[in-house]
């Protein structure tokens, strides 16, 4: 809310310390966004009459201006082609300073000399948005009642602070300078008086010109009407023009400027229409009809539906209900007869035709956020009587107001010892209740309990505990003391899941893991990419309907996107090869218990210019630490990795991911080198592990180990975990493991062969191994091996 | 006798001092004291003696031999030590190079900027909840007291995936589903991510994260509240950290504050971080509203609570002194390793 504290100040008492008064009103609930001063800079400008005009001999497009300031005349040369003879301007002496700063000298234009300077809006701080239309470009023209020869701070009344106040959502009544002077004014101790503009209306002269139908009470409560005979259309009296200004609105002419005042004033949006272009006499507040349409004042023709509520004369749409009115019932230099319409409409229903109708005003804005019901002829009377008072009509007398039921007033109880526990302070039921008074609450005690009358305008006052926030704002929430909870002895159950995942991005920081983090929604094509088979669930994502973009439109069914996306920047930025990991979730299509998608937590690690065994290596030093068993890589199938190079991984049996280098054709949508290589890994897997996991240390053991190598000769496309398994199961009871250490391939060894050399290591927990039991282990391991034809000893 | 053996030592510590190395040592410790060694025969000679000389002999040539071999000792020990004086000096290496590296991984300075929060939470008794991001519009809405013609559940504010079931806006849902399924009292913590339809710009992300909280029991007020996070400010941000208060407006609060606190860069004086304010706003916190307890079966006249939300990517950033929010999710390794 855009407030000059010069406004504010005809209602009530503003301190001059105006950023004590700032924080002050943020304290007790306004908060202020910001505080400008709007005379920053500016000085020894003042107002001038221009007397004379001429061409300048040598330049086309400059002028040669006379001015006169009561005491002399000067003159000025200028550019801009919008200063007449008999206007009055802001004239920059000599020495003057500028908005911008920039001091104000004499300035030679082909040998005439100018004595100082006519300004814009902009060259006196003021947005060229915000002044009349003949004033945007070039120098700003100044009303005809403006009085000459005075400091242009006096005369537009610049030496004012404009506060912005944030709202919040429920706070409506506070988008109005009433509102603020009513909070204000609580803020320092005292009640506000809100002003009363009611004046005599017994004669009902009004009903002889006009009726009003409401058909849709649901979508407008209220609509109150006032009627004014012109007395002339012409610019606002100074004093209003610059009020507007100050408060970022342009000034058109009298009456469109007073029905803005009155909605800045007063926070209820009024509009005006000629009556004699309402056709009938008659105001018909209902919705309009499918396919029906009516051109705004933005000349724009809107397409209408039935859920829009409209204002229709007997026999055409006037305005659009709270949004914007029609071309044809607009005020004009000939409009003699004026109706105000000061109504209420539903919040839902405005913003609902504002949105559809992509036509958002400052009426709209206001209506959608709800006004109280209320206000309407409290604001058609001060917009009557404002036209009054700058002489720009007369009135007719009576005013129509429909509605169907006015809300009374909400009376609400607060008990004192309640309110005392819940705040965690000690107020008397006197205090409580003079700081409910300060904010026009009727507070009556009975013993500990407070019944309150609220104001009619607070619809946001319902409960107990919003009177509690309203004692409290009042109190100071700074004088609440800080206290730690009783419950601060109580220590909730640690989260295990939590901690495990934790620990998991822990590991892979110790191996030297970059921790990134990726968007959860990925273009379809991402997917699509992976070329998932037909039956695979990650194939369908779940769908955003109102997604930002393509790009950003379904959920991830798998982190690999991301990754490959964050692999691809840093390859295609040069650096440095990093392994890189990412702990968050995929969505996938099918419905968990409580039938939303189901939502699993996922590990994804990838690695440019690396190889599979690397990866794999990462992964059991995880898995190792993790303390799984049975873990085995079988060949993949995942048609996005490299047929030959890539595994799924095995748990107990359980598939629980994959690991691989990516496919070439993959490695080329990405623009990355087919050197990449990525694994994912189900993490609600691991950590459900890493919880439940149980270690019994064993005794170390007693006895020494035995050790042999092993070197055979099998075909090429036998895995060496299958020979391994073989050699365990061969290996006799006291074999504790046998591992690949060296892997050789030649001509030698026989067409399609390949040499595995396998470390074995023996022991037992009996007794120190002979060589000669050792022996015959190896024997047996060899004659089964040979015999089941899986390998043959290398000599 | 006597001379001979007094020639003997003479002869035999001459030979030592003058020794080049160990190899020499051992062939004098032979000459004089092996099988055949001068000392040895000598000392095997000895039969020959009176009686009464045998004792004087004896003596004497036990005190030349402790004398050689103590003086062979020393020598030894000379020579070793300078042998390994002489093979540390050729084992010496160029410290200053990197012949071989341990790769340093990074957490992601969002992560970094959670732990230190989270762990202020725990050490305070609070534990750690988890919810779905894809979630009932019940549990992120209906149950929060938001009103079904609030703005933000317009489909230009909040994702949708169907009309009940849209990406989670805030954590809140998890506090309802802990409220719905635990009893009091309650308190946790819910960080993690977030979705709102903002357009990517500097401190926009249509995802981002969040950590909320919330104590229920019976007897919790507004002065727990302000206790509670002003000790969590203070943990995070030093002790000399001030926090201000201010009323604000939240669905499922009732009364609703910001809170402030003072700005951990200039320490209140004032700087470009905090606008010249000498403040920055933490968070938002209120006593929980009464519809909420009731949507979660807690009866609102025997138990009370508070509930708080940060903003922890801007935390972060803050922390970190991070420029744009874009930072956060383009994972620049160059980037990462700063922290």
């Amino acid at each position: 809310m855009i407030t000059p504290v010069s406004w504010l100040k005809d209602y009530v008492d503003i301190p001059d310390n105006i950023k004590a008064f700032a924080d002050n009103m943020t304290l007790s609930g306004t908060k202020v966004e910001s505080v400008e001063y709007r005379a920053a800079n500016i000085t020894g400008i003042i107002t001038a009459k221009v007397t004379a005009k001429t061409k300048h001999a040598d330049y086309e497009k400059l002028w040669i201006i006379k001015v006169n300031d009561t005491k002399q005349e000067s003159t000025v040369v200028t550019a801009a082609q919008n200063v007449n003879v008999g206007d009055i301007v802001p004239f920059a002496t000599i020495g003057a300073v500028i908005a911008s700063g920039q001091k104000i000298n004499t300035v030679n234009f082909g040998g005439i000399t100018s004595e100082g300077m006519l300004c814009s809006a902009a060259e006196l701080g003021i947005n060229s948005s915000v002044v009349p239309k003949f004033s945007q470009e070039g120098i700003f023209i100044l009303p005809q009642d403006t009085p000459v020869g005075v400091d242009i701070i006096k005369a537009l009344a610049l030496d004012d602070y404009i506060i912005d106040f944030e709202l919040t959502n429920n706070r409506q009544d506070c988008n109005s300078i009433l509102g603020i002077a009513y909070e204000a004014s609580a803020t320092y101790g005292k009640k506000f008086d809100f002003p009363m503009y009611e004046f005599d209306n017994e004669s009902q002269d009004i009903n002889k010109y006009l009726s009003v139908e409401v058909k849709n009470f649901e979508l407008c409560p209220r609509y109150t009407a006032k009627m004014v005979e012109i007395i002339r259309i012409e610019p606002s009296p100074l004093w209003m023009q610059t009020r507007l200004m100050a408060a970022g609105v342009r000034p058109i002419n009298n009456v469109v400027d007073v029905s803005n005042f009155v909605m800045i004033e007063t926070g209820q949006p009024l509009h005006t229409f000629d009556y004699d272009k309402l056709e009938g006499g008659k105001i018909i507040v209902e919705n309009a009809n499918d396919k029906d349409n009516i051109t705004t004042l933005d000349h724009v023709e809107r397409n209408l539906d039935k859920s829009m509520l409209m204002i229709n004369d007997a026999a055409k749409h006037a305005a659009i209900a709270g949004v914007m009115g029609g071309g044809t019932t607009d005020i004009d230099e000939n409009t003699k007869l004026v109706v105000i319409e000061s109504a209420n409409f539903n919040k839902n229903s405005i913003r609902a035709t504002a949105k559809k109708l992509g036509l958002r005003t400052e009426s709209s804005s206001h209506f959608e956020k709800g006004i109280s019901v209320n206000l309407t002829k409290y604001a058609a009377d001060r917009a009557a009587s404002l036209l009054v008072e700058i002489g720009a009509a007369k009135y007719i007398n009576g005013v129509i107001d429909v509605y169907k039921q006015i809300p009374p007033k909400e009376h609400l109880s607060v008990n004192t010892n309640w309110f005392n526990k819940f705040a965690g302070i000690k107020l008397s039921v006197d205090h409580i209740s003079e700081l409910l008074y300060r904010l026009g609450f009727e507070p009556k005690p009975n013993g500990d309990d407070i019944s309150v009358t609220v104001p009619r305008f607070r619809n946001d006052i319902k409960i107990k505990e919003d009177l509690a926030e309203e004692i409290i704002r009042m109190y100071g929430y700074d004088n609440i003391p800080l206290t730690l909870m009783d419950s601060s002895n109580y220590i909730s159950e640690p989260n295990r899941i939590y901690e495990a995942k934790q620990n998991i991005k822990n590991i892979l920081v110790g191996m030297g893991g970059f921790e990134i983090l990726t968007y959860s929604f990925v273009g379809p094509q991402a997917i699509d990419r992976l070329a998932f088979n037909e039956n695979d669930k990650r194939r369908t994502p779940v769908k955003i309907i109102n997604p930002l973009g393509e790009e950003y439109s379904v959920m991830r069914t798998s982190m690999l996107a991301g990754m490959l996306d964050t692999l691809a920047l840093n390859y295609n930025r040069k650096n440095k090869s990093q392994l890189m990991f990412e702990l968050a979730n995929i969505y996938l299509p099918e419905s968990s218990k409580d039938k939303l998608p189901l939502q699993q937590t996922n590990l994804v690690i990838g690695k440019y210019n690396s190889d599979y065994y690397e990866m794999k290596a990462v992964i059991n030093a995880l898995l190792a630490y993790i303390k799984t068993e049975n873990v085995d890589y079988v060949r993949s199938d995942e048609n996005f990795l490299h047929p030959g190079r890539s595994a799924d991984i095995y748990m107990n049996n359980i598939k629980i991911g994959y690991v691989g280098q990516i496919h070439p054709l993959l490695a080329k949508t990405y623009d990355i080198t087919d050197e990449t290589i990525v694994a994912e890994i189900n993490a609600d897997i691991l950590t459900e592990k890493m919880i439940n996991t149980k270690i019994k240390a064993k005794a170390v053991a007693k006895y020494p180990p035995s050790e042999r190598d092993l070197a055979l000769i099998i075909d090429d496309d036998i895995l060496a975990a299958a020979v391994q398994e073989k050699i365990i199961e061969y290996g006799g009871k006291d074999i504790i493991s046998c591992k690949v250490f060296d892997v050789y391939k030649s001509p030698s060894l026989g067409e399609g062969k390949k040499s595995l050399a396998f470390n074995l290591v023996f022991r037992s927990d009996e007794k120190t191994l002979t060589d000669e039991q050792v022996d015959e282990y190896i024997n047996d391991i060899i004659r089964n091996l040979e015999a089941a034809n899986i390998a043959k000893l290398r000599f | 006798m006597k001379e001979k053996l007094n020639l003997i030592k003479q002869e035999a510590l001459s030979k030592i001092a003058q020794a080049k190395n160990i190899k020499n040592l051992d062939d004098i410790r032979i000459g004089y004291l092996g099988k055949k060694g001068e000392l040895t025969v000598i000392l095997r000679s000895m039969g020959s003696l009176t009686a009464e000389e045998r004792p004087l002999a004896g003596k004497l040539a036990n005190e030349v031999r402790q004398k050689i071999e103590s003086a062979l000792k020393e020598r030894k020990d000379y020579f070793e030590n300078a042998d390994l004086k002489e093979k540390l000096r050729s084992q010496s290496i160029d410290i200053t190079l990197d012949e071989k590296t341990i790769p340093c991984g990074h957490h992601h300075p969002f992560y970094k900027t959670l732990k230190e929060i989270t762990d202020i939470f725990i050490s305070m008794g609070f534990s750690i909840a988890e919810g779905p991001e894809i979630e009932w519009v019940k549990y992120n809405f209906d149950d929060l007291n938001v009103p079904p013609d609030h703005s933000s559940r317009d489909e230009s504010d909040t994702f949708y995936c169907t009309n009940d079931i849209l990406l989670r806006t805030q954590t809140s849902p998890v506090q309802i589903r802990a409220m719905q399924s635990a009893k009091p009292p309650i308190k946790m913590i819910s960080p993690g991510r977030v979705y709102r339809r903002d357009e990517i710009d500097a401190t926009h992300s249509p995802m981002f994260h969040q950590l909320e909280g919330l104590v229920i029991d019976k007897g919790i007020t507004m002065s727990d509240l302000k206790g509670t996070l002003d000790y969590v400010a203070k943990r995070l941000y030093g002790n000399d950290t001030q926090t201000v208060f201010r009323p604000h407006q939240f669905y499922f609060t009732e009364p609703s504050a910001e809170m402030d606190a003072t700005c951990f860069i200039c320490k209140g004086k004032g700087c470009r971080v905090c606008k010249g304010s000498g403040y920055i706003e933490i968070l938002g916190c209120g006593m929980v509203h009464p519809n909420v307890l009731k949507a979660c079966n807690i009866d609102p006249d025997v138990y009370s609570g508070f509930a708080f939300g940060m903003g922890l990517d801007r935390m972060a950033m803050l922390q970190y002194a991070i420029g744009d929010l874009r930072y956060m999710f383009a994972n620049d390794s160059e980037f990462l390793m700063q922290f």
